[in-house]
């Protein structure tokens, strides 16, 4: 196992996969470091990849006048970053941007793409753990929701 | 000397000399007066006030009073009001409060306790909710203040039960159509065959020293049989209504049973039963101010759960359907409150069961759970 | 008792500061409230926030939402309320000692837990880790924010904050609180957890305490329903054969798991 196998697979995201997918991820993969204040991805930007938190900190922010910017998740090392590389128009929603120094994998979507084509297995498992992701995150915003209708007092 | 549980005998047309023997003893007589035709509980002054010769006849949601012929003095099993009008009034003013400075004063009301009362003719099951409520308003670490201060004083004239009310299941509740204690004075009235008299028998020392004032002769072991009998008989009469008690499990693990919503389209969520219910102590407490707002008040007044806005927090009610409400008064009467004060809290009066404008009946649909307790789920909410 | 101080928490929500006219003292255990009577306009149930170590004086912190609770926010430092209490049931501490304790909670919430996190540090060397997970709507509307700085710098509290949304000025968590859970904890063993939010959020702060390696016997929640009487009297503030008024409104959560797994209760 490579060295970037063996942090790929310490990464939460990764733990359980099977060697051999993690061999083809691997491929598909490039680490990358921010400063503190880089963005990772700007909104309506192509979103051709994903990213895998290894360390430091990244906000999802937007401009949202007359509120200004606006954050409104953030994430830390041991958790993904990045759905709209998955489905057209392949454009990032958000901006992301690391608000300490921050180390990530970029996982490069179209590699990852062409991969799941010859492997629908690979497919298999990463849509699994990106369900996953998306559907802890979509209860977690429907928490937030039920929380704003609670202090406005009406249903 | 006079033993307890001793059967005196007290001929039908006397009645009026107990009833002057209690209000003798310093009591104020509480008893049913016809106001318009129906049984009211009232402040009597002697027992021409009480109405002779009646009976109710009671189904689901009707309520009528006849004439029987003869002089029965207690031919009239329930009207619409239970005691606890009397001792937990409908509205009542409990604080009065008074500026001072930048502060105020308060002042505690309902504080004169007038004569204590004497409740005639009770019946049984009204003598078990006054144990109920004796329960949940004096039996926790706060007693409530104005109920406390009207109960002690109470002599309880009760009449056993020889002919029950169509809606009457008192034997299922455990709580009737005899009495084994609760009572000051025990009657049972025997009417009908040429005879009228009563056989009367002490429960407390209160009850002892009136019967002791009226020189009344012991009964005969006949005239106690006739008596015992037509308790019997009423017993009997109930035996085919179906039992409630028992069904605290059931109905504490039938949340989601589909059927509270098939009660849920016949119920009005008038509060109807919860007003004539014996036992149902729930009660708002209703703040104001005078104009000036140098003053202000304190009222109870009885509240019911069938009120949506009863269960009301800042953002909204917590039962919204009326399945959800009905489920919360039944399962209350017949689970909860076993789980909460140890006894069934229904004595199986019938009263809801009458004035129910739709004649819903808490036994039967209390069993219709119970005996299909497994249907599938059907979540209580959502309809209203 | 008299308003002898008052504060702006957060738009609606006030603290009051209360001592008896007469002087005195008022004792309190943690997760006890007092029915408050604002003159002519009504009574309300409203949790203790201060600290039980300090009986001098008695501390409210009331959220304006109706008639009474407005009108009670509208009152100024000399003015007067009515209270009646301490009433209902407390958080364990006593119970809790030798333990890891973990506070989850949001918005107003914070009010009702603010005495046992006194009672915790009043008396620290009697547990073990402590840690505050809060959260709210945005940076503004965090309570006690003062005193929140005040136990970051602890080294003997770990606290972490949760924001709905932020500008870039705050440089903590943004997310709902139930995710800092999952992020937060790390040891199940031997760690109790106190929690008070709305009922829903608290269901799903139950379910992520859970799957941190909580058990339902290691959770402990204040409850909340209509309370007229604060005595066990009037009848409203049942939940299935229990009175939030008088055995609530902290209970183990076990104890209450059915029923609040019920709708409509």
């Amino acid at each position: 196992m490579s060295q970037e196998q063996r942090t790929l697979h310490g990464h939460p995201f990764f733990h359980d996969l099977e060697p051999r997918h993690l061999a083809l991820v691997a491929g598909c993969a490039h680490e990358v470091s921010f400063s503190a204040g880089d963005y990772l991805a700007r909104e309506g930007h192509p979103a051709d990849h994903f990213f895998l938190l290894l360390s430091g900190g990244v906000r999802m922010e937007t401009s949202a006048p007359p509120l200004g910017v606006l954050g409104i998740l953030s994430a830390g090392a041991g958790e993904v970053l990045g759905f709209n590389w998955i489905y057209p128009p392949y454009k990032w929603s958000f901006d992301y941007r690391a608000t300490v120094d921050t180390r990530a994998f970029q996982m490069d979507g179209r590699c990852l793409r062409g991969e799941f084509a010859q492997d629908h297995e690979l497919g298999y498992q990463l849509m699994t753990r990106f369900s996953a992701v998306l559907g802890r995150n979509l209860d977690a915003t429907h928490l937030q929701i039920l929380e704003l209708i609670h202090e406005h007092g009406t249903r | 000397m006079i033993r307890e549980h001793q059967h005196f005998f007290l001929a039908g047309e006397e009645l009026p000399r107990l009833v002057e023997a209690v209000a003798a003893h310093g009591y104020r007589i509480a008893a049913h007066k016809l106001v318009d035709g129906n049984p009211v509980l009232s402040r009597i002054a002697d027992a021409g006030d009480m109405p002779r010769g009646l009976v109710d006849a009671r189904g689901p949601g009707t309520y009528e009073v006849r004439h029987a012929g003869g002089g029965a003095w207690f031919g009239i099993t329930l009207g619409q009001d239970s005691w606890k009008r009397v001792l937990l009034p409908p509205d009542e003013e409990l604080l009065a409060f008074s500026r001072q400075g930048k502060g105020f004063a308060v002042e505690p009301r309902s504080g004169q306790p007038g004569a204590p009362w004497a409740f005639v003719g009770m019946r049984p099951c009204d003598v078990a909710a006054l144990a109920r409520l004796d329960q949940v308003l004096l039996g926790g670490p706060y007693p409530d203040a104005s109920y406390a201060r009207r109960r002690p004083g109470l002599l309880v004239v009760a009449v056993e039960c020889s002919a029950p009310g169509g809606t009457c299941f008192c034997a299922a509740a455990g709580a009737g159509p005899g009495l084994d204690d609760g009572y000051d004075l025990a009657l049972n009235e025997v009417e009908g065959e040429g005879r009228h008299f009563f056989t009367v028998r002490p429960g407390s020392s209160r009850g002892r020293e009136i019967i002791a004032g009226l020189d009344l002769g012991a009964a005969s072991v006949e005239q106690a049989g006739l008596a015992r009998e037509a308790v019997e008989s009423a017993r009997i009469a109930m035996a085919a209504k179906p039992g409630i008690a028992g069904l605290a499990p059931v109905l504490s693990a039938a949340h989601d049973h589909p059927h509270w919503q098939e009660v849920a389209l016949r119920c009005l969520a008038c509060g109807n039963c919860t007003m004539v219910c014996p036992t149902c102590f729930c009660h708002d407490l209703a703040d104001s101010e005078t104009l000036d707002g140098l003053h202000a008040s304190r009222r109870r007044r009885w509240s019911s759960c069938f009120m949506e806005e009863f269960s009301y927090i800042h953002g909204g009610c917590i039962r919204s359907s009326v399945a959800a409400r009905y489920r919360q008064w039944c399962s209350h009467k017949l689970a909860h409150w076993v789980k909460q004060f140890g006894v069934l809290g229904c004595v199986g009066c019938g009263r809801c069961v009458s004035f129910c404008p739709v004649g819903i009946d808490i036994a039967e649909e209390a069993n219709a759970i119970a005996n299909n307790p497994n249907l599938p789920g059907s979540n209580v909410g959502g309809t209203k | 008792m008299v308003i002898t101080k008052k504060r702006r928490e957060i738009e609606g929500i006030h603290t009051f500061w209360l001592e008896p006219r007469d002087g005195g003292e008022f004792h309190f255990d943690p997760g006890q409230f007092n029915m408050l009577y604002v003159f002519g306009a009504g009574e309300v149930p409203i949790s203790i926030s201060g600290d039980p170590g300090k009986p001098g004086r008695l501390v409210h912190t009331v959220r304006a939402v109706g008639k009474a609770t407005q009108r009670l926010c509208a009152l100024k430092t000399g003015e007067s309320l009515g209270v009646r209490g301490p009433f209902g049931s407390a958080w364990p501490m006593a119970q809790l000692e030798g333990k890891n304790i973990v506070f989850v909670t949001s918005g107003l919430g914070l009010a009702p837990l603010r005495p046992a996190v006194y009672w915790l540090l009043n008396h620290r060397q009697r547990y073990g880790k402590a840690t505050l997970i809060y959260g709210a709507r945005n940076p503004r509307r965090l309570l006690y924010v003062d005193e929140l700085r005040k136990w970051r710098g602890r080294f003997d509290l770990r606290v972490e904050l949760a924001v709905g949304s932020a500008d870039p000025t705050w440089d903590g968590n943004i997310g709902v609180v139930t995710s800092l859970v999952s992020k937060t904890f790390v040891e199940p063993g031997n760690t109790v957890a106190l929690i008070c939010s709305s009922e829903r959020m608290m269901r799903a702060m139950v379910e992520q305490l859970n799957q941190a390696g909580l058990n339902d016997g290691d959770i402990y929640l204040s409850l909340e329903r209509s309370i007229k009487c604060g005595l066990g009297l009037c009848g409203h503030c049942q939940l299935g054969p229990t009175f939030i008024c008088k055995d609530g409104p902290v209970y183990r959560y076990d104890q209450v798991k059915g029923l609040l797994a019920q709708r409509e209760l």
